[in-house]
């Protein structure tokens, strides 16, 4: 019993310490040993999101009634705002006209289906079947539902990981909607990641619209990151609009033409 | 004389247990790495550590220590722990249930499940500081706490269905003790 035991708690406290002093090399080849697993994990999870969504269509048929009262009326506000937004769009046109200001490139978007979901207490990251051969690079946004969801890290010839906002290691320079004021999003592996490097003495709002400020050519400016869910002392925590929990699939924001 | 029936009978019978139970470890370790973990959700837990405390304990002989440190390395490299983090508390499961095997056998089941409870609490709290080591950060005992509670009461659950197991596919030990 010793010597097999000796010999693998030995390569076990090696890799250990070799993974405490973050050899980078370790992240490269997770990645290719996700190139090589990735169609079987992909199959493998196939029937649980059948499960998963059948389980899902079942609840949201309980609540059709009401989900279809409340899309009506929210059509109806919706309505109201695109004739608003119409005449807005066209005045803000004319403005950019006589400023003659440059426009923002046109933000083009590939779609990725999410194939594992690491998110635990201490990683929050997500892998895609998107990867080189795609045209997937390091850095690009990732999307989902109605808001950011993270970064794209790493990239494989058929798979990339994403880095979730929510992510410890995750900075994100944004800006406060309807102000100039300039902050960062700092995850913490927990929901609601927090808005720091705000001025004290500015005053904030809970519900109060996030967006990226476009600051350091991480992501596009005005890219909708969540809201400001609550305010404790100097700490400022944002609920996000993206829904990370059990998301299937994403959009890969790309830059692609000017107007 | 070997009798060739019933050498043949028994080696069946080894078989099926085997590839019952490593199909129950494989599939156990690919919704560990997949995207189903969500259909546990709110939390990631993982039934590998346990299918091999309870397999270390009810087939000895087809746990191997080189089997156990891949799973762990694999899990390890597929889910972005630390890597030797699983490798090495697979392979503390596997040697802790040999090492106590007899012991653990003599005793009803509250007490292999004490058993089985403190060595959760020491995998869990394994898992919390190298993870705080490795991320440059302190993570509070909250971070294992629901999967600590998932563990302990799924436990009498695995080891009824492997208890099932063991007699639906042998008769007896099959020298698999």
């Amino acid at each position: 019993m010793a010597r097999p035991v000796l010999f693998y708690g030995g390569l076990c406290v090696v890799l250990l310490l070799l993974s405490l002093l973050h050899i980078q090399k370790a992240d490269g080849l997770r990645t290719q040993v996700w190139g090589v697993f990735s169609p079987v994990v992909s199959t493998v999870s196939r029937p649980f999101i059948a499960i998963s969504s059948f389980f899902g269509n079942i609840t949201s048929y309980q609540k059709l009634q009401a989900d279809y009262q409340l899309l009506k009326d929210e059509n109806e506000t919706l309505m109201v705002w695109y004739h608003t937004a119409q005449l807005l769009q066209a005045e803000n046109q004319s403005l950019k006209s006589l400023l003659n200001v440059q426009s923002m490139p046109v933000q083009s978007f590939m779609t990725a289906h999410v194939l594992s979901d690491f998110s635990s207490p201490y990683v929050q990251s997500v892998l895609l079947d998107v990867g080189e051969e795609d045209g997937i690079v390091i850095g690009q946004a990732i999307i989902a539902d109605k808001g950011l969801l993270g970064r794209v890290v790493d990239v494989e010839k058929s798979i990339s990981r994403v880095l979730l906002v929510t992510d410890i290691n995750s900075r994100i320079p944004v800006m406060v909607g309807g102000t100039s004021q300039k902050g960062v999003l700092s995850g913490r592996n927990l929901e609601a990641p927090r808005l720091e490097y705000i001025p004290e003495g500015v005053a904030l709002e809970v519900g109060t619209p996030i967006v990226t400020s476009g600051d350091g050519g991480m992501f596009p400016a005005g890219l909708p990151v969540g809201r400001i869910e609550s305010i404790a002392g100097n700490s400022i925590y944002i609920g996000l609009f993206g829904d990370y929990h059990a998301v299937n699939y994403v959009r890969v924001l790309e830059r692609v033409e000017e107007e | 004389m070997i009798d060739a029936e019933t050498f043949i009978e028994d080696s069946y019978s080894v078989w099926k247990v085997l590839v019952f139970f490593y199909f129950l470890i494989v599939s156990a370790f690919f919704l560990d790495v997949s995207n189903a973990s969500f259909l546990f959700s709110p939390i990631h837990f993982s039934f590998v550590p346990l299918l091999l405390f309870i397999g270390a304990i009810k087939f000895p002989k087809l746990m191997a220590y080189g089997i156990a440190f891949c799973f762990g390395l694999l899990t390890d490299i597929l889910s972005y722990t630390p890597i030797g983090l699983m490798g090495a508390l697979y392979l503390f499961t596997v040697v802790l249930c040999r090492w106590q095997y007899r012991f653990i056998l003599a005793q009803p089941f509250h007490v292999i499940w004490l058993f089985f409870t403190v060595y959760w609490i020491v995998f869990c709290t394994v898992v919390i500081l190298l993870q705080s080591l490795y991320a440059r950060h302190v993570f509070g005992l909250s971070s294992e706490l629901a999967v600590f509670l998932y563990g302990v009461f799924v436990f009498p659950v695995l080891w009824v269905v492997m208890q099932k197991a063991k007699s639906l596919f042998a008769d007896s030990d099959m020298g698999l003790s």
